[in-house]
């Protein structure tokens, strides 16, 4: 956690400080909910500086949910309920190629699947679950972030894997 | 329980017992291969610095009064061009879309196969070798139209007026079965049960059931049938009843996927009589003995034709 008793964001270091820890965090949150489509970099940028904006009003503690709630706003604002689509990188490194042909189809059969199954999680499901997966945040740490409880995110992770489950396995 | 064991490992709370029991599930490997996966998902590229310095670099830019006024004489012109831009692309997509709309459907066969598609109304169509069809699944209710080019046999379900468009005429019926033939000179419709409008070069014709309508080069010829069903849709008969020469020889290279070649041979002469689509030898030996012919082949894919 910040120290940030005494403190004013208003201050470059302060300012700096909250934008080392909490940006990569507000990025991913974005990210996750939306997907890759609707920029969410440029999102956090604005989130920020409207923190900056109104730095003599807030206090350092409750930066961190002016700027969660502030990009959420942003986003909606321009979300069209499209399909969320989140970019991925190739499973392996192509140092090697005896794999054979189905196996590579397969592969990318199963990637494909799991790209649209994503996007059919609801938007609580997939940020708690790529948060959790991916950024191997705690999930009491995620229900800090969320505001929510942290039963509600084990529930939210456990449904978003089954469901990923049966989308991608028909099981 | 198992969710329980499941919700643990997700927050890597597991401990050595309680590891081995998630290892020992069924579903195992699929849990682990989906946690895998979704790393694949990180965004790398996210750099905190860079993104600090850019954020820096934004705020300090826009302490600077000068650069304002620029910015905005930049949108005003900017913003009309965006509507007429924007406006054009609007025209564009409207008129484009009926056409190239993802709800039109084709349905195509290759030389010597056929297929039989069922319609969105349940109305079904069996499409002869080297044809296709095409219809919006999406207008169907409103309009029941199809697309053809080559051969089809309909049954259509009662309902609104059914219309077959081929660039030669046009078909239109209620519910009924008919066939619809359409070569590049050759069109023939003919309908087996109720009644068929066809409408050719601004005539409407009307067929009753077992009653036949051809052009053969421009020229109409009316005829009738006997079947209940083509004898190709039924029995893989391709049946001609004074039917040009040389539409028998391209109909045979549909079915079986050869080139004929007919050397000093009239094809523009009548020919009444039938060939199977499923013997090739026996085929050949129906179109050439009645007319005295004699076939060479060349290889598998070439046939020639000569008097004998």
């Amino acid at each position: 956690m910040l120290k940030t008793l005494n403190t004013h964001i208003c201050e470059e270091h302060v300012f700096s400080k909250i934008f080392n820890t909490l940006s990569n965090d507000v990025y991913n949150f974005l990210r996750y909910k939306y997907g890759d489509g609707l920029n969410p970099r440029d999102k956090v940028q604005e989130a920020f500086i409207k923190l900056w904006d109104n730095c003599k009003n807030i206090s350092p503690e409750k930066a961190k949910s002016f700027l969660f709630t502030t990009a959420n706003n942003m986003m909606l604002n321009e979300y069209k309920h499209q399909k969320v689509v989140l970019k991925h990188q190739q499973a392996k490194p192509k140092d090697y190629t005896n794999e054979s042909p189905e196996f590579l189809l397969e592969e990318s059969e199963y990637m494909q699947k799991y790209e649209n199954a994503l996007a059919k999680l609801t938007e609580a499901q997939r940020v708690a679950f790529l948060l959790n997966r991916v950024e191997g945040k705690k999930h009491k740490e995620i229900a800090e972030m969320l505001g929510i409880s942290r039963k509600g995110v084990e529930k939210r992770i456990y449904g978003a894997l089954e469901k990923l489950r049966k989308d991608i396995e028909g099981i | 329980m198992k969710e329980h064991l499941i919700q643990k490992w997700l927050d890597g709370e597991l401990n050595d017992a309680e590891l081995q029991a998630f290892k020992e599930l069924p579903e195992y490997e699929s849990y682990t291969k989906l946690s895998e996966t979704a790393k694949l998902f990180k965004d790398t590229s996210y750099n905190v610095e860079l993104e600090l310095e850019k954020l820096n670099s934004i705020i300090k830019d826009r302490k600077q009064p000068e650069q304002q006024p620029v910015k905005v004489v930049q949108m005003q012109w900017i913003k009309p061009l965006l509507r007429v831009a924007a406006i054009f692309i609007i025209g564009l997509a409207v008129y484009y879309s009926p056409i190239y709309g993802d709800s039109t459907t084709v349905v195509k066969t290759l030389a010597s196969n056929t297929t039989t598609i069922e319609l969105p109304d349940n109305s079904e169509v069996k499409l002869n070798a080297a044809s296709s069809i095409k219809y919006s699944k999406k207008k169907w209710k409103k309009n029941r139209e199809v697309n053809l080019v080559g051969e089809a046999y309909f049954k259509v379900e009662k309902g609104s007026q059914f219309d077959v468009v081929t660039w030669l005429g046009k078909v239109s019926v209620l519910g009924t079965q008919f066939n619809v033939k359409q070569r590049v000179n050759y069109f023939e419709v003919i309908c087996y049960e109720g009644l068929v409008s066809v409408s050719y070069k601004g005539k409407d014709i009307k067929l009753p059931a077992g009653k036949s309508f051809k052009i053969i080069d421009g020229k109409i010829v009316e005829g009738q049938t006997k079947d209940s069903v083509p004898s190709w849709a039924q029995k893989s008969i391709s049946s001609f009843k004074s039917v040009p020469y040389g539409e028998v020889i391209k109909e045979f290279e549909r079915q079986y996927n050869v080139v004929i070649e007919a050397k000093n041979i009239d094809t523009t002469q009548l020919f009444t009589g039938s060939f199977t689509n499923k013997d090739k030898e026996l085929a050949l030996k129906s179109i050439t003995l009645p007319l005295q012919l004699k076939y060479i082949k060349k290889d598998s894919a070439k046939i020639v034709l000569t008097k004998e």
